[in-house]
């Protein structure tokens, strides 16, 4: 069956082979490939049905605020890589098809937003990093920096927001700008979900009906 | 040439690994298990 992990690590024994490297170089080989076209898929993915269903700049700003957030806060994950894409590429293009299609204006923004920035500042200093089995972090120092990582990301989008928010009066067509703060907003609200036992049920419930 | 070019994936590949080992997880929502020579 195709498998991204399974070429990837035939891929690292065809390089470790003839460089005579060891079982670890190997799997950190492997591990580096795997990631590598993990990512990569998921990106073209979203721009690949982003573009079928027209809203490629929205699911774009959706993917990468999650996956930015992400980096450093961690989160629940799916249970293979497949599931995983299936369950990205949705996240990313659904939300941005409804913002695309439903009126959006700054006082809709700014009620949810409040309540979302004040949810996801809290989850993430008392929760985040969230690993897993798979990649445990137990380090502190590296756990101190990823939840300052984190609040450092949460800061950056809240003054993305508010520098678009306030270009409303300046921009002539200011439609896009509420748009994309939709998707920021929706994309911060997803990964501070994911921080939380409900995301982790979550995506159980999505694991076992995909 | 062919060696030259392993060498290179190689050295990319384990670069990549390093990268993705200093984050708190993946870009995406699925987390493959990690070598243990990377870890903290």
């Amino acid at each position: 069956m195709f498998s991204l992990e399974t070429i990837a690590e035939k891929i690292a024994a065809n390089i470790a082979s003839p460089l005579k490297m060891d079982e670890s170089k190997k799997a950190v080989m492997a591990y580096g490939i795997f990631c590598f076209s993990q990512v990569l898929a998921s990106i073209l993915l979203v721009i690949l049905f982003g573009f079928l269903f027209h809203v490629l700049g929205q699911a774009l700003v959706i993917s990468f605020t999650i996956a930015i957030l992400r980096k450093y806060s961690g989160g629940a994950h799916a249970a293979t890589p497949g599931k995983c894409l299936v369950i990205g590429t949705v996240i990313s293009v659904v939300p941005a098809i409804i913002i695309a299609h439903i009126p959006v204006n700054v006082i809709w923004v700014i009620i949810l937003g409040i309540p979302v920035f004040t949810w996801a500042f809290y989850e993430v200093l008392t929760k985040a990093p969230v690993d897993s089995i798979k990649k445990p972090i137990t380090n502190a120092r590296k756990r101190k920096r990823l939840r300052n990582g984190s609040l450092v990301i949460l800061g950056i989008y809240l003054l993305i927001i508010v520098v678009f928010l306030s270009m409303q009066n300046f921009a002539a067509d200011t439609g896009y700008l509420i748009r994309y703060t939709a998707c920021i907003l929706f994309g911060t609200a997803w990964q501070t979900l994911t921080l939380t036992n409900v995301g982790g049920h979550l995506f159980s419930m999505m694991d076992l009906h995909i | 040439m062919k060696f030259k070019l392993l060498v290179l994936t190689s050295v990319l590949a384990t670069l990549l690994a390093s990268v993705f080992a200093s984050s708190a997880c993946l870009f995406a929502a699925y987390q493959p298990e990690e070598p243990e020579c990377l870890r903290d």
